[in-house]
């Protein structure tokens, strides 16, 4: 095994590059994110409406499905562009830049478990034999609660998320290689999440958190994908911060 | 040494203690079991958790390992893995709850007793898919360990290969216990081809460890031991 094993180091890739990447998860996240909640959760689910949701649910089992698959790749490209971000602007702040990355993950391990109660929906609404000693209301009903659960978990992840994306602005303002208007909208987003600390507040003033989170995101995501970010400015702030040689 | 630990009693609590309590199609039964054998039930919730804790151990010294050759590369498999066992500790809930649905304290007389086998069934099934969430994540991690190990130059490569191979195998699982439930049982299977590269990795790391020459040659070439 020792012959012609070569010791080739993976070049680092550019910063710009990892900005791109970076933007092309984030947009990923997002696009995957609509779809599953505005095409699957969002058309299925009735609010206040047990039997509805269920019938849509069985009639659309399929679509349910990949829903939850799609919600599942959603974390996974979430991950990975919480991992890039961190190094991104760690030139910023190195210690504000992993504090922002550990909360990101805490939230995704949120978002991700609440979507157990996403899929259970499935196994009450079954004709498993052993389901049948519960009315079908009763079943219904047991659906309806899983899906809230699985909507609330969702909206505890978001108060994680609104403080990452308030350290992730800070950030970005912090940092010279990106522009500083980008930070703000993001401490904006962030500001407007946290609402979610009180949950009726939250979704009450959804719409309008909703279009704030996503003009900071899109505007964050295009500067990204177009312009990366300042290569030569990185450099200088991660060599003045001693991160990189 | 770690990685043994985990895969020895995770495979225990697995397919001794919960393949033999759980009858497939017969939820009263199954109930019944929990009841009789609770503190053996419990005693393999927690043989489930301590592995967990050695992973987190373990793949603290993975990322220190593998750094050398891609430092975001090692940082974004430690970042699935960190996200993959929270989401399996938290399913072991699912187990507990459903050893409390099976016991017989007086506020549970509310419901009738097939009520609560068919409660204890549903929280096994809340289980079985919270593991299949957090392999989805545990797939991704062993793809990129296994690109990493690839291009070490101081692993074997057939181990990068094998490891890559129990990544998509676990993808594949996880997959289709999500979009074709009614194929879960034949493609599970799969899952030994998944174990086959877990072991291999596992054995090489315990007999062999790492060529620390080359180990010292490309992390002082990555520039890593400043920081």
């Amino acid at each position: 095994m020792s012959t012609a094993v070569m010791t080739e180091r993976i070049p680092e890739t550019s910063p710009r590059l990892k900005a791109r990447i970076t933007g092309a998860l984030y947009l990923l996240t997002i696009l995957t994110g609509i779809f599953a909640q505005g095409f699957v959760s969002g058309r299925l689910v009735v609010d206040g409406d047990a039997a509805a949701t269920a019938a849509n649910i069985l009639t659309h089992r399929g679509l349910f499905q990949l829903g939850f698959a799609v919600y599942l790749i959603e974390m996974a490209c979430q991950i990975a562009m919480t991992a890039l971000f961190y190094d991104l602007l760690k030139p910023a702040g190195r210690s504000v830049s992993l504090l922002a990355a550990f909360l990101g993950l805490a939230g995704c391990v949120i978002k991700t478990f609440s979507r157990v109660f996403f899929i259970a929906p499935l196994f009450v609404l079954g004709d498993a034999h052993y389901l049948s000693v519960f009315s079908t209301e009763q079943l219904q009903a047991l659906a309806l609660l899983f899906l809230k659960v699985n909507d609330h978990g969702a909206a505890i992840a978001l108060v994680f998320f609104g403080f990452y994306a308030l350290l992730q602005g800070y950030l970005i303002i912090r940092s010279t290689f990106l522009p500083r208007t980008l930070g703000m909208l993001s401490v904006l987003g962030g500001v407007s999440w946290l609402s979610f600390l009180y949950p009726p507040l939250g979704y009450r003033l959804f719409p309008y958190i909703a279009a704030f989170g996503i003009l900071g995101a899109v505007s964050l995501i295009l500067w990204l994908l177009v312009f990366g970010l300042n290569e030569q400015r990185w450099k200088e702030q991660a060599s003045a911060a001693g991160n990189y040689s | 040494m770690l990685y043994l630990i985990i895969i020895v009693i995770g495979f225990c609590s697995e397919f001794f203690v919960r393949d033999k309590l759980v009858v497939s199609g017969d939820v009263t039964a199954t109930a019944n079991n929990i009841a009789a054998f609770e503190s053996l039930w419990r005693i393999s919730i927690a043989g489930e958790l301590i592995p967990l804790v050695c992973a987190v151990a373990l793949t603290l010294i993975f990322y220190v390992m593998l750094r050398p050759v891609n430092k975001n590369l090692a940082l974004l498999a430690m970042f699935f893995n960190l996200v993959e066992f929270p989401i399996e500790a938290a399913s072991k809930l699912c187990l507990l709850a459903a050893l409390f649905l099976s016991g017989n304290a007086d506020y549970l007389k509310a419901f009738e007793p097939h009520q609560l086998h068919a409660l204890v069934k549903i929280s096994l099934k809340l289980h079985d898919y919270g593991f299949g969430i957090d392999l989805v994540f545990f797939g991704f991690a062993c793809l990129v360990y296994g690109y990493l190990l690839f291009r070490s130059g101081y692993f074997p490569r057939t181990l990068g290969v094998l490891m890559a191979i129990a990544g998509l195998s676990y993808l594949a699982n996880s997959f289709t216990l999500i979009l074709a439930p009614a194929y879960a049982g034949t493609i599970f299977l799969i899952v030994v081809l998944a174990l086959i590269g877990e072991l291999s990795l596992c054995l090489r790391l315990m007999v062999k460890g790492v060529n620390v020459q080359r180990w010292k040659e490309q992390a002082s070439a990555a520039g890593e031991w400043r920081s």
